[in-house]
């Protein structure tokens, strides 16, 4: 996912760059400027920090593409690789307060079908406390589990095991899923 | 000189009051008990069901017995004229079986057997029963209760049913099933595209309670069996699960995560009050009645790891049952309440298997070994056998194991995976 | 009858108990009636013919005591030493073997002929006496207590030949539960052939019991004492309590 999102960012900002590069108008220029340098200089301190898609009017953060936080074995604590992303999503909310997230709380399939329905919950519920925390409303977040019943990929390894420890991150606002395209 | 004689006679009597010699026998070797099943007497077409295959499966199902196979034989007797005992013997068969089976009209049969001890020549059991063509396997079954009821001491369960789930390998198809012990003659009773599980039946055996996994989330339905009606328990926000049926069949004890995180309520199913049960911030869930109606057994993450507790219904007092192991879950009673079994991890990274503890002993015993990823185990009405599903050969299966022995079976299935067996209560 | 099980310390009190006191009421009426008659017992004394000059009475007390003791505490080695299951026959032979040593004692306090001796001289020659007789009752006692342990180690080696052979035929069902107890009755004759087996208390399990039955008639035959006393003492017939302790359930 991290290259996916240097990719993009790359893509963008050539991009940008092409347009500003194109621009005759000098108010467009000015804006294409202004909207470049703020962009490098976003580049320059943060790779990962929001980007600027100059096309669209509202803002798009390609983290915001990460919908899945994973857990470690029979754990529901976020890990720290995932705060960023999950910063994203609260951003983007707190933004956007018509939208909403339903966060779904997965498992692996070790131990039994009830208990991990519950621990799937907590898992759920521990990332929707996170984004309470960092200033959502918390109307804007439900949180549902599925255990061990959903897995996103079968087989019994370990591999396949980390792929279905998981919270799914899925927006249930009309206007929000155009901008972000697909969720996992 | 006589009063001498009789006081010598007297010392010589005190001298004989004394405990008789006691020589303790306290070790052996458990076997299964040799028997031989002849098979069937019978003239005509072929019979629909080889009666007497179904009791030589029953009986080798239940770990108790070492069966002969029929090619093993010397003869095969119907009667007690062509019956040697010395034939038996000679092949070391403690008890046989010999059956015939007649038509007595379009479609019914009559069916009579006798039960033999080989070493004291006696009959022990003789019974005549009819059938008709459709209740042939319930004759056999009940043939094999008799005898292993005769023979143990235990009531038998192979006239029992069992419910449990089965799914396609993509997860998009759920068949909740009844079928035989054995596995046979199974009927769908519920099918959806959502995920069904934690069937329990009542203990009347006309209704089951399960969990459906719709989008939204878990629900808690109770089916009528006989109608496929089926009637919405419990649908609040978060958890609703793990239904569990009271002795008396009026109650529910269920999952429920509205307050916060899954606690354990109990819910009247005629009066619809509700009762909350436990009260702590950790995971508890998996409740299972005891047969006094005022006890409940849970799986609680209250000690860091999931342990079985056993909490009174009257008094709300909690107890921890289990210390051995890293993870022990849905705990089940067996052996009239002399042990439990349940999910046990010996130790992180360790295979999930089932296990037993004895409550008086207070030891636990490991029982599978050959499956792994272990779950969910129910036992038999007689407390003698958990059926478990497992993976094996990367398909979810039903096995069972006796809590006795170490005599394992895999209850055959179509295709698909197979999972959450619940094994019904004696129907009267 | 019922006998309680051998593990219950009731099971070798009572006989004690009833022992001692029938002993007691023996002991009196014999010592009523027998003063002025010879001894009945012809006692066979061992060759030792030295003098004893000089025992204090309550030294001599003392060591006939401690002869009485003797057994019981080697007895005990014995017990550490061999399995539990011959400890409670141990104990048994104990509640028996005491009994039979007082009338013993209670014969021999029968005195010798009165000695017809000046009077000093009558003195010391009773006294002499006495002490002969002390010592050749404490010899006999111990003597008595040798055999009596000779006899115990025997039996506890039948026992434990026994308890091997039907331990290792005992093919019990797995049902049987570690607290299930049965109780056979075996008769014998004295070449060791069993002639009879009853079922004295069931353990409620017919498969139990029967498998117990079995490991008896598959034995057939067990090894016992040559000696017909000892025989006819305690393998004539005897209990045979089973119970699966490294059962399962």
């Amino acid at each position: 996912m991290k290259k996916m999102t240097i990719n993009k960012l790359f893509a963008v900002s050539v991009l940008a760059l092409a347009i500003t590069g194109c621009a005759s108008d000098g108010g467009v220029t000015e804006d294409a400027a202004m909207v470049d340098e703020s962009q490098t200089q976003e580049v320059a301190a943060s790779p990962e920090m929001d980007m600027v898609n100059t096309e669209e009017a509202q803002v798009s953060n390609p983290l915001l593409d990460q919908t899945t936080i994973y857990f470690g074995y029979d754990r529901a604590e976020i890990l720290p690789e995932f705060k960023d992303v999950l910063n994203a999503h609260a951003e983007f909310l707190v933004e956007n307060p018509q939208s909403n997230i339903i966060f779904e709380g997965h498992c692996d399939e070790r131990g039994t079908i009830e208990y991990n329905l519950a621990l799937g919950e907590r898992r759920a519920n521990t990332v929707k406390s996170y984004l309470i925390v960092q200033g959502v409303n918390p109307s804007q977040l439900e949180s549902v589990s599925f255990g061990e019943e959903r897995p996103a990929s079968f087989g019994s390894d370990e591999m396949t095991w980390s792929k279905n420890r998981r919270a799914e991150i899925r927006y249930s606002s009309a206007m929000v899923q155009n901008q972000i395209g697909d969720n996992q | 000189m006589s009063l001498r004689y009789w006081c010598i006679a007297f010392i010589f009597f005190s001298a004989f009051t004394r405990a008789e010699l006691t020589i303790e026998i306290t070790q052996g070797i458990a076997s299964a008990i040799p028997i031989a099943v002849v098979p069937m007497q019978w003239q005509g077409k072929p019979l629909p069901e080889s009666v007497d295959e179904i009791i030589r499966s029953d009986l080798e199902r239940s770990g108790h017995f070492g069966i002969l196979a029929p090619d093993d034989m010397l003869s095969h007797p119907a009667s007690e004229e062509e019956l040697y005992f010395r034939d038996w013997r000679l092949l070391k068969q403690d008890y046989l079986v010999i059956s015939s089976i007649k038509s007595i009209a379009k479609g019914q049969y009559q069916v009579r057997y006798q039960l033999f001890d080989v070493f004291n020549e006696r009959e022990l059991l003789a019974q005549t029963l009819s059938a008709n063509t459709n209740q042939l396997r319930d004759i056999g079954h009940r043939i094999s209760d008799a005898i292993y009821e005769q023979l143990t001491g235990i009531r038998g369960a192979f006239s029992t049913k069992i419910a449990y789930v089965t799914t396609n390998r993509t997860r998009t198809q759920f068949n909740l099933a009844i079928a035989d012990s054995d596995g046979a003659r199974e009927k769908v009773v519920m099918s959806s595209k959502y995920s069904i599980f934690s069937p329990s039946w009542s203990p009347d055996g006309k209704r089951l309670a399960y969990v459906l996994l719709e989008d939204s989330g878990s629900k808690v339905y109770v089916q009528d069996i006989a109608t496929g009606k089926k009637q919405l328990v419990s649908a609040h926000k978060g958890i609703n699960s793990a239904p569990a049926f009271s002795p008396d069949g009026n109650k529910l004890a269920l999952v429920l995560s509205k307050d916060g995180n899954p606690e354990i309520y109990v819910v009247d199913l005629n009066t619809r009050h509700w009762l909350r049960v436990t009260n702590h911030y950790a995971i508890d869930t998996e409740p299972n009645w005891m047969p006094d109606g005022d006890h409940l057994l849970f799986t609680s993450g209250r000690s860091g790891n999931p342990q079985i507790y056993r909490v009174s219904l009257v008094s709300g007092f909690i107890e921890r049952i289990t210390f051995d192991g890293n993870y022990n879950a849905r705990a089940r009673l067996a052996q009239d309440g002399r042990f439990l079994v349940m999910v046990h991890q010996s130790a992180k990274g360790e295979p999930f298997h089932i296990a037993s503890m004895d409550l008086s002993r207070g030891l636990l015993q490991i029982l599978t070994s050959d499956t792994f990823l272990d779950e969910s185990p129910s036992v038999s009405p007689n407390g003698v056998m958990v059926m478990y599903a497992a993976k094996y050969n990367k398909r979810s299966i039903l096995a069972a194991v006796s809590v006795d022995g170490d005599v394992r079976f895999l209850v055959p299935s179509k295709s698909g995976d197979v999972r959450e067996p619940a094994w019904g209560p004696y129907i009267d | 009858m019922h006998f309680l099980p051998v593990s219950d310390p009731r099971s070798f009190t009572i006989p004690v108990v009833s022992s001692t006191l029938i002993i007691v009421v023996v002991m009196v009426l014999l010592s009523t009636k027998w003063m002025n008659t010879e001894p009945m017992v012809i006692k066979s004394l061992p060759k030792i013919s030295a003098r004893l000059v000089q025992v204090k009475k309550s030294v001599a007390k003392k060591t006939v005591k401690k002869v009485v003791k003797k057994p019981k505490s080697s007895k005990k080695i014995q017990k550490k030493k061999t399995p539990q299951k011959i400890k409670k026959v141990a104990v048994n032979k104990q509640a028996k073997v005491a009994p039979i040593k007082k009338p013993a004692k209670a014969i021999k306090t029968a005195k010798p002929k009165p000695a017809a001796l000046p009077e000093t001289d009558l003195m010391a020659a009773l006294l002499e006496e006495e002490q002969q007789n002390e010592l050749s009752r404490l010899l006999e006692d111990e003597l008595r207590a040798q055999q009596a342990d000779e006899e115990q180690q025997a039996v506890m080696s039948y026992i434990g030949q026994i308890q091997q052979i039907i331990n290792s035929l005992w093919h019990y069902p797995p049902s049987a539960k570690h607290d299930d107890k049965l109780i056979l009755r075996i008769y014998l004759v004295p070449t060791g052939e069993i002639t009879e087996v009853q079922l004295v208390e069931s353990s409620g399990n017919a498969a139990l019991d029967r498998s117990a039955e079995q490991a008896v008639w598959k034995a057939a035959t067990l090894p016992v004492p040559k000696d017909p006393v000892l025989f006819e003492k305690e393998f004539r017939q005897f209990l045979l309590p089973f119970s699966p302790e490294n059962a399962r359930l």
